[in-house]
């Protein structure tokens, strides 16, 4: 029972993950690398707050979500004037420094990472059991998936498909393209964190193997499997990439060769999916990885 | 000035490593367009390929290195072949290609950890090796052999890319391919010789930097990609020789820095110059003007 808690917690996690990057990916048409980075400096915020100043969950949460906002502002700026491979290359680079700050630096415990985290207060409630704080990882990527469909279906949403479509018509009427693509890499970056403050709170632990670009790669195969504008596909494919791994476990695989098969699966599917199904599980918009 | 010189020499000879990788990688794009990121599996792979027959099977360096080549050939025109050419056919973006590219290096980085495990297997045990001494600065024989392959592999592919009717039509077939086709150029055959050239280039100096380090694990390739993608975009892109000039650069400027910054930020610093060049110098220091900024 704690075990499907515990996967269940991970699916709300990589939901909020998968559609906080799709609406970068399927209405600027850009990949960012730095996915796990940004969700990293919003855990590791969370944590050292959490040990050093509040475990308050809804403060610790808006903390973490500027300090993920800040980084992904200082990636956006200059990413964003790079053409699709440039960018994604840049983004490898960003990705690759803030995973050295948290290896690194002593702030950030090195390679340990930071244990031994309070659970978090909600209202002045101590919030203990994974079942309470599945509850809140799921709240999350509910609110990140209805916040992401009212925006796309805002006045503003019809600015990012049409900045998907046609970025010279939009600019055209005056639209400032480079404005609305760093609004969106923002937008991504606030639930991004918010993730990392979740995760945080349900392991009470953190290290940075969490945070490599692994996990950024791993974000990017779940918007691609899913669909890349499709929010139902992100949310699909979460489910289906964390929980059919578990499969493995029930055939006659030996303990070492686990993980390795599941990175197997994992590479699988992204080269099938470039490949074969560029519109993902549920996506309709073929045009944005063309 | 003599602890300065000896970390330019250990600067030029890890350049080298970053040069020889980056040379085939730079070969790849320059006819295809695509960053080719799975070129680092062809890398490992080979490597222990090559490892297996020297050490496993006892077949000596020559077939360790000639299966190592096959093997990295054999996969890389495979790879082309079954993934990069339909997409090109279906019209998808070598934007798209990258990303399954990189899909591709997880699926077999992967697998080599599965069939010879996690742990770093001993390629070489060394044993007696001959050091050069310059004016005090140390290097060794192998580390003299790895400079000098790599110089000439870079001066040749300069030659041959400026004055062979081959390498001249492989770079106009990178520049601007529907026009190539045009000319009536063999393009998916052009693109196929690339790739198979600079898959050899990648078995062989997998095994030649193996034996120079003594060890290989099958998380080699990942790095080394990561830092010849740096090496070919510093060098300039569009220009194979460059990627070398850009592999010198970042392993001389990564060692010199030892002087003043601890080596566990190397990586982060060839990424903030890799992220430096692209945004004020896009074309590399030896590239093609072209830019990499705009919408």
């Amino acid at each position: 029972m704690e075990y499907a808690i515990y996967l269940c917690t991970l699916i709300a996690i990589y939901t909020t993950l998968a559609l906080s990057l799709n609406l970068l990916v399927g209405y600027t048409g850009l990949i960012s690398v730095t996915q796990a980075g940004v969700y990293g400096i919003g855990a590791y915020v969370t944590a050292l707050l959490a040990l050093n100043v509040t475990h308050d969950l809804l403060l610790t949460m808006l903390l973490s979500a500027s300090a993920g906002v800040a980084i992904s502002l200082l990636v956006a700026l200059p990413a964003l004037r790079l053409k699709n491979e440039y960018f994604l290359i840049a983004t490898i680079g960003f990705q690759s420094i803030i995973f050295a700050m948290f290896m690194n630096l002593d702030i950030t415990g090195g390679p340990n990472g930071l244990y031994d985290i309070p659970d978090p207060t909600l209202f002045g409630l101590v919030i203990k059991g994974s079942a309470s704080k599945l509850a809140i990882a799921v709240a999350l990527a509910l609110l990140c998936y209805f916040v992401s469909l009212r925006v796309t279906n805002s006045p503003f949403g019809r600015l990012l498909r049409a900045v998907r479509e046609d970025q010279t018509a939009v600019a055209s009427i005056g639209k400032s393209v480079f404005r609305i693509k760093v609004s969106v890499f923002v937008f991504s970056a606030i639930f991004a964190a918010a993730a990392g403050t979740i995760y945080v709170f349900c392991l009470k632990a953190i290290d940075p193997v969490a945070f490599t670009i692994d996990e950024s790669i791993f974000i990017i195969t779940l918007v691609i499997v899913g669909g890349t504008g499709s929010l139902n596909g992100s949310v699909l494919a979460a489910i289906l990439l964390i929980l059919l791994p578990e499969c493995f476990k029930f055939l006659p695989i030996p303990d070492a060769v686990a993980p390795q098969l599941r990175q197997v699966f994992y590479g699988l599917l992204l080269v099938l999916f470039t490949r074969f199904r560029r519109e993902g599980l549920v996506g309709k918009y073929q045009d944005v990885l063309k | 000035m003599n602890v300065f010189a000896q970390f330019l020499v250990n600067g030029i000879v890890a350049g080298s490593v970053y040069a020889l990788i980056a040379l085939g990688f730079a070969l790849i794009f320059t006819a295809s367009r695509v960053f080719h990121f799975a070129h680092g599996a062809v890398y490992t792979l080979s490597a222990f390929v090559g490892y297996s027959a020297l050490v496993i099977f006892n077949l000596g360096t020559i077939a360790s290195f000639a299966s190592a080549i096959i093997i990295a050939v054999a996969l890389g025109t495979l790879i082309n072949e079954a993934l990069y050419e339909p997409m090109r056919e279906l019209g998808v973006s070598s934007f798209v290609m990258m990303i399954c590219s990189f899909g591709l290096l997880i699926i077999i980085t992967h697998l080599t950890a599965i069939f010879w495990g996690t742990n770093p297997v001993v390629l070489w045990r060394g044993g007696q090796e001959t050091v050069h001494e310059f004016w005090s600065i140390r290097i060794t024989e192998r580390q003299l052999g790895i400079v000098g392959l790599t110089a000439l592999l870079g001066v040749g592919l300069w030659v041959f890319f400026k004055f062979f009717r081959l390498g001249i039509a492989i770079r106009a077939l990178g520049n601007d391919s529907e026009l190539a086709l045009i000319y009536g150029m063999p393009a998916r055959k052009l693109r196929n010789i690339s790739f198979a050239v600079g898959s050899a280039l990648a078995g062989v100096s997998s095994l030649m930097i193996g034996f120079n380090v003594g060890i290989i694990d099958f998380n080699m390739g990942f790095d080394v990609i990561l830092m010849a993608t740096v090496a070919m975009i510093i060098g300039g892109l569009g220009n194979v020789s460059a990627a070398a000039g850009g592999g010198f650069i970042l392993g001389v400027i990564q060692n010199v820095a030892l002087w003043k910054i601890d080596s566990k930020w190397q990586m982060a610093l060839s990424f903030s110059i890799l992220i430096l060049v692209l945004l004020f110098r896009p074309s590399g220091f030896f590239g093609e003007k072209q830019s990499a900024v705009g919408l």
